[in-house]
């Protein structure tokens, strides 16, 4: 009788719904696609779970990680991206702290699949460990995002930001000289 | 016409069972090992899975709502127990994250985490004693060859790592050697007797103790070392180093950097002096064997695509432990968050329950 029941199932599983057309990957591609057609763009921006815009010359946090033990390493400013007209799925974005002088002082490669929130492809909560976080304490800095899609469109940007103290714990004494 | 023919073939399967007596059922085809995820998006972040056994197990994480450097919490941390058959979760109180677990005999499970805090719990009676180390800063990690002599890692409020000694009715602080340069934390210790183990730190420090003093062993990296383990004194590993991502061996007379550009491991298993696991940020995996280090595909890389993706884990994982089994336990979530969020397990075994028993 159960296998009745079952086999009752598959027929009423076989409905008229849209076939799926995986790609070479699995995807069902242009299905999953939000915003499909639209140029492809990336805003660098900050926050731990949405993205906050960020102007340039704009003041941030150096916040110290849950294993923050010092100033190497354990350091790091908030990143996030607000992203359209890529592929959102398994995209490689590589997140850099940079000193104006170019010099990098911090970075996060990372493949994600993207999330859409509020209109836009969504990363946050990326911390770049800072190699020295006195490197960027109360200094100007230049906030970057790069994206590289699995079709292999890309977008970048970057803003220059002025980063605070570096700070034993919130409101504690400076870790720099 | 696929839908025709699925029909077709479903009424065929139907009017062939029609009038068939109940046989017994077919016996359940021995399972496979293969990558699962367990638990996903947790509110908790897991920081360490290990266990005595594949049937007693333990993972532990942290506390939501937990504050910066807190020595409250305004929930219990995640702490569950699998027994090979059903997860349950453990209630310590509201004690703050726990960042480590080890068992120092039988009925003596040590973790250690947020504040200074020491759990001991007492399987048989499923207790919990709760005792501080004496710092108010996190401590990460805990080894022990017996009751009486467990030692603990992490900083102290200078944040400069310290070691302490619990020899089961005392905490003391065991002095680090002043060539370590301040504001190092001491992140995990691992024995491999009472008088032969190592801590891993900040900075590319690691320490030994020799059954006398802890020693000094710089390694050649700056960076921060997230863990070391080894089978025996003379061939360890450590791996660290955030982006930059190192991975280190121990000869018996120096650490040499094994590491290439993209290896970015927080936590380490070694299963043999030649095959050794390492997990790390973004899903990372990889594999030494003969040699040679490779990175193996993600959990879930090939799933079924979902709205929002496959389901592959990028989180980052923060440790591993293989079983008496062979089975591979990574635990992880959102780890550069104070306290870490969105928990992530993924088991390498024959597939296992996802239920928590609350």
């Amino acid at each position: 009788m159960k296998r009745l029941c079952l086999s009752l199932l598959v027929i009423a599983a076989c409905g008229d719904g849209p076939p799926a057309f995986p790609d070479a990957n699995g995807f069902p591609d242009a299905l999953f696609l939000e915003d499909a057609g639209i140029p492809p763009s990336i805003e660098i921006g900050t926050g731990v779970v949405s993205f906050i815009p960020l102007t340039e010359g704009q003041a941030v946090e150096i916040f110290r990680g849950p294993q923050g033990g010092g100033r190497t390493g354990g350091y790091h400013i908030w990143h996030a991206a607000r992203i359209h007209g890529v592929d959102p799925h398994a995209a490689d974005l590589i997140f850099k702290t940079l000193l104006p002088t170019g010099e990098e002082i911090a970075s996060n490669a990372r493949t994600e699949n993207l999330q859409y929130m509020d209109g836009a492809y969504v990363v946050a909560g990326v911390a770049p460990a800072l190699s020295d976080c006195c490197h960027a304490a109360n200094a100007d800095v230049v906030m970057r995002v790069e994206i590289r899609d699995r079709n292999g469109v890309t977008a970048q940007d970057q803003r220059l930001v002025h980063a605070g103290d570096c700070l034993l714990g919130a409101g504690g004494p400076s870790l720099c000289p | 016409m696929a839908t025709r023919a699925c029909r077709s073939l479903a009424l065929l399967l139907a009017l062939s069972f029609v009038g068939c007596s109940e046989e017994p059922p077919d016996p359940p085809p021995a399972a496979d090992p293969e990558w699962q995820i367990v638990f996903r998006d947790l509110p908790a972040g897991l920081l360490r899975a290990w266990g005595t056994s594949s049937t007693d197990v333990y993972v532990v994480g942290s506390a939501v709502g937990e504050g910066e450097m807190a020595c409250t919490a305004p929930e219990e941390p995640y702490l569950l127990r699998f027994d090979g058959t059903k997860w349950r979760r453990l209630k310590p109180g509201k004690v703050g994250s726990v960042w480590w677990v080890f068992a120092v005999a039988p009925d003596d499970i040590r973790m250690v985490g947020a504040c200074g805090l020491v759990l001991y719990y007492k399987p048989s009676t499923d207790t919990f004693t709760r005792k501080k180390a004496p710092t108010n800063s996190t401590l990460f990690g805990v080894w022990g060859a017996s009751s009486n002599d467990v030692w603990y890692s992490g900083n102290n409020e200078a944040n400069t790592g310290a070691v302490f000694r619990d020899n089961g009715s005392e905490i003391s602080v065991v002095p680090v050697p002043a060539t370590v340069t301040a504001s190092t934390v001491i992140f995990k210790p691992h024995g491999v007797s009472a008088n032969e183990i190592w801590f891993s730190g900040g900075a590319g420090v690691t320490l030994y103790w020799n059954g006398t003093e802890l020693q000094h062993r710089q390694t050649p990296v700056p960076f921060g070392l997230n863990a070391t383990h080894g089978l025996r004194k003379d061939r360890m590993y450590a791996v660290g180093g955030g982006a930059q991502g190192v991975l280190l061996g121990w000869n018996g007379m120096e650490w040499i950097e094994e590491s290439e550009a993209d290896k970015k491991m927080i936590g380490l298993w070694v299963v043999s002096d030649d095959e050794v696991y390492a997990v790390g940020e973004n899903g990372a995996i990889y594999h030494r064997k003969d040699g040679t280090w490779a990175k193996e595909d993600r959990v879930g890389t090939g799933s079924k695509a979902t709205k929002s993706g496959d389901s592959t884990v990028f989180d980052d994982y923060h440790s591993i432990w293989v079983d008496e089994k062979g089975g591979i336990w990574l635990a992880g979530g959102a780890l550069s968050v104070m306290p870490p969020v969105k928990g992530v397990l993924a088991y390498y075994g024959p597939p296992i329950s996802k239920d928590i028993e609350e």
